[in-house]
């Protein structure tokens, strides 16, 4: 398995950092374009998440996103350093249509073929997996 | 992200390029807001060089929206690539937004109701 790890401080700039280092990585693996932009989009929520829910912008905590490429799929894991509640995930409820936030989780959901949130025991924060099969894009679900 | 701005008639057109995420979101919102306090309340947005979208930029275009229909004004979108098009559709938010295929559709609609 072909792993990568980045580690990125906790401010604004970090976001376009992390998705260039990301897109380059998948690019040089031979990922396709349509796969490549499904992960963008999954893996840059989970970080924006971290980023505001997790570590709060607190520019003294890390985010982390390990992304492996195997022959069956991509997996990536965000984990942050934040005090994030994870039963508020749970109970989250679908944004209305005017909401201007809210959207980050069901569009992960709805794009990845598989997401895992738990506690992470080692930095205390919250780790979000994804797995992206390069079997099969996922059929959208208008 | 880039804007470029041009002015069709009483309508604001800007070019979007790159991504439209968190931090480019928020730039683009002041953008509109300083436009709006001119009095210009006709906004169409050119999304044809949005390579990315996420969440939080699609919240930064509902708040513009809502931003726009305060000052009783109108916003539509155009040339969404197909990707762009996939986000608008999974979040449902194709249904609020007027959105053309082209620049020039959308501008024929604005001439057709006098703006």
């Amino acid at each position: 398995m072909d792993t990568r790890v980045f580690r990125y401080r906790s401010c604004l700039e970090s976001e376009a950092q992390m998705h260039n280092d990301l897109k380059l990585l998948l690019a040089r693996r031979g990922i396709p374009n349509n796969m490549q932009n499904n992960i963008l989009v999954v893996v840059s929520e989970a970080f924006t998440n971290a980023l505001i829910h997790g570590n709060k912008y607190d520019s003294d905590k890390f985010i982390e996103l390990s992304i492996a490429v195997n022959p069956e799929a991509v997996t990536a894991d965000i984990t942050d350093e934040g005090t994030g509640d994870l039963s508020a995930l749970h109970l989250r409820k679908p944004p209305e249509l005017f909401e201007e936030n809210g959207r980050g989780v069901d569009l992960m959901e709805s794009i990845a073929d598989a997401i895992e949130i738990k506690r992470c025991g080692r930095t205390g924060g919250l780790q979000v997996s994804m797995t992206f099969e390069k079997s099969r894009t996922k059929k959208v679900e208008k | 992200m880039e804007f470029n701005r041009t002015d069709e008639g009483n309508v604001v057109v800007i070019s979007l390029s790159g991504r439209l995420d968190l931090g480019n979101g928020g730039k683009l919102k002041e953008e509109i807001k300083n436009i709006l306090t001119s009095g210009r309340t006709s906004f169409h947005l050119n999304l044809g060089n949005v390579e990315f979208v996420n969440s939080s930029g699609l919240g930064a275009l509902v708040s513009i929206m809502k931003e726009i229909r305060i000052h009783r004004g109108r916003l539509t979108l155009s040339d969404l690539v197909d990707y762009v098009q996939e986000i608008f559709d999974i979040t449902q938010l194709s249904h609020i937004f007027e959105i053309f295929n082209t620049e020039e559709e959308a501008l024929r609609s604005y001439q057709a109701i006098g703006v």
